[in-house]
């Protein structure tokens, strides 16, 4: 019964019975069986920060893996020594080589969303000055002009809607796409999408609503912008400064204004309806 | 020999010989002072942080060199003080007196468990002064973040390096069970950073494979999850850094796995050893 494993075997081996590689794997088998509804409960447990990258239709991030394989916070580091080989390239205006680093960089480490944004607005802006100033020192035909804005807004959007795979609930994505929208394509309508939905995302910046409501008051949807700016000032803090409490009452106002919209249906916001309703009990 | 019984004695003394054995090589000692090399070079270089607050940045550095080195030093101590003792025939002059193999093994695994132990405390808490150093200082990192945001709790990092702990000593115990049927330390140490390797990526290759629509590849997949841990329930690390905490349940749940794997390994490293010709 007892066979030697040592002639049909690499030399890496021992001698051992026949039966112990069956035993060793049979053990691991049932042992891992058993410790599944552990395992389950470990991983369901809460933990944070286990990595839970989207898994994308065509498979699996660059990053999960590298998240797996680099361990701990090595990544951060890896991304940190990385991005300074970016500033490195940006400032030699080195185009291929500042494009393929800031991809690394991501590769490496997707986490903070400063990699991605950072990285949009150098391909939508820096690559766009460096390729017309490559271009007859920048004296370029309006339409090749135009032509490479689009270009290098259309990647640095692809780049972000990469972004938002991985963090959907980032407000600084949408805003960036907003900006880039809106500075670099002109594309107001998509750029006012964008706002409402970085407004809409968790812990936005009082900034985004606004900016949304003020484009769709130059794309000429006045009501659109007088209903959601309705909506919003209610929401606004009165003691943040960065919440322009005031410049949104301002704003409702002169849309009511331009809307002529009856006395009876103005908005009045809460603080003083209160006090109108007060004054009144107390006649 | 059948008839001496079990002694808890003689392993502890098994254990103590190889936490002094495995002390005096300088492998040990390199490694203790590259981690703590690491997380000064870290601290020192916290403002090239881009994005990170300072104590996350010195978390993520000190973390991930603790995991790196701890993993080389888990498997590579393991192979040693095993297959070394098996190459020098050492172990010849042990097993002639009456001490089960199933002793030899265990008392080797708890001695290089103690090591790691000695390796984990002494890492972490050097890293957890440089954190608390760090947090009580005011400042702002180089990207505008003020140093506090995302304050480090002292207990996190303590039960971080814990689990971190807990890792090494569940690869420690599986590369015993590779040198149990190994022939040179050699082997042992390549088939251990494999198994790390499988370990480590073995949820990701999971979810890449249902990802991916293939069958057969998930199966696989699926099989080598059965029989190997998974060593992504131990990242932990990147989450503690961002200034999250670790639950009590996790903890215990984490601990009761690790216990169990390392037991199993052991176990089964006994029992290859005891039909192993010297």
């Amino acid at each position: 019964m007892r066979a030697c494993l040592a002639g049909s075997q690499p030399a890496v081996f021992v001698t051992v019975s026949s039966r112990t590689p069956a035993l060793v794997f049979t053990g691991l088998a049932l042992a891992g069986l058993a410790l599944w509804p552990l395992r389950a409960f470990v991983d369901e447990s809460g933990a944070p920060s286990r990595d839970s990258s989207e898994i994308r239709p065509a498979g699996l991030s660059m990053a999960r893996w590298t998240s797996a394989a680099i361990p701990g916070g090595m990544r951060a580091l890896l991304a940190d020594g990385l991005w300074l080989k970016v500033y490195a390239a940006w400032v030699a205006r080195d185009r291929p080589r500042t494009e393929a680093l800031i991809r690394w960089v991501i590769m490496v480490d997707d986490r903070p969303t400063q990699f991605w944004v950072n990285g949009a607005r150098i391909i939508a802006y820096d690559v766009t000055d460096w390729r017309l100033s490559a271009m007859n020192g920048g004296r370029v035909p309006s339409e090749v002009r135009r032509r490479v804005f689009e270009e290098q807004a259309c990647a640095a959007l692809e780049h972000l809607a990469a972004a938002r795979i991985r963090h959907p609930d980032s407000a600084a994505i949408w805003v960036e796409m907003g900006n880039i929208n809106l500075y670099r394509r002109g594309d107001l309508r998509r750029a006012a999408e964008c706002y409402r939905r970085a407004s809409e995302s968790p812990d936005p910046p009082y900034y985004a609503a606004r900016i949304h409501a003020e484009l769709l008051r130059r794309l000429g949807h006045d009501r659109e912008a007088y209903v959601w700016l309705r909506r919003l000032h209610p929401t606004l803090p009165n003691n943040d400064e960065a919440a322009m409490s005031d410049v949104v009452l301002r704003r409702i106002q002169e849309l009511e204004r331009k809307l002529k919209v009856p006395e009876k249906d103005r908005y009045v916001p809460g603080n003083l309806r209160t006090k109108a309703t007060e004054s009144t009990q107390s006649d | 020999m059948s008839r001496t019984r079990f002694s808890a004695s003689r392993m502890a003394l098994i254990a103590q010989n190889t936490l002094l054995e495995c002390m005096r090589q300088r492998f040990f000692l390199l490694l203790s002072l590259l981690t703590a090399a690491m997380g000064i070079a870290v601290w020192v270089f916290c403002d090239c942080g881009f994005v990170a607050p300072r104590a996350k940045f010195l978390l993520d550095g000190g973390f991930g060199a603790l995991t790196f080195f701890g993993a080389v030093l888990a498997i590579v101590t393991a192979a040693q003080s095993f297959s070394g003792e098996i190459e020098k025939r050492t172990v010849l002059a042990v097993l002639a007196r009456p001490v089960w193999r199933m002793e030899f093994i265990l008392g080797k695994l708890a001695g290089v468990m103690i090591l790691l132990l000695i390796f984990y405390a002494t890492s972490t808490g050097l890293l957890l002064g440089l954190v608390m150093w760090e947090q009580a200082g005011p400042g702002m990192s180089s990207a505008g973040f003020p140093a506090g945001g995302g304050q480090v709790s002292g207990s996190a990092v303590l039960a971080c390096g814990l689990v971190q702990w807990l890792r090494s000593g569940v690869l420690a115990a599986l590369t015993l069970l590779v040198s149990s049927y190994a022939r040179s330390s050699l082997f042992a140490v390549v088939s251990g950073f494999a198994a790390l390797v499988i370990c480590n990526l073995q949820s990701v290759a999971s979810d890449a494979c249902r990802a991916a629509g293939s069958g057969w590849a998930e199966s696989v997949v699926g099989v080598i999850g059965v029989i190997f841990p998974d060593f992504a329930l131990y990242d932990v690390a990147d989450g503690v850094a961002a200034g999250g905490v670790l639950p009590t349940t996790y903890l215990a749940g984490v601990t009761l796995y690790s216990i169990a794997y390392a037991g199993v390994f052991g176990g089964l490293a006994a029992c290859c050893f005891r039909h192993r010709e010297l």
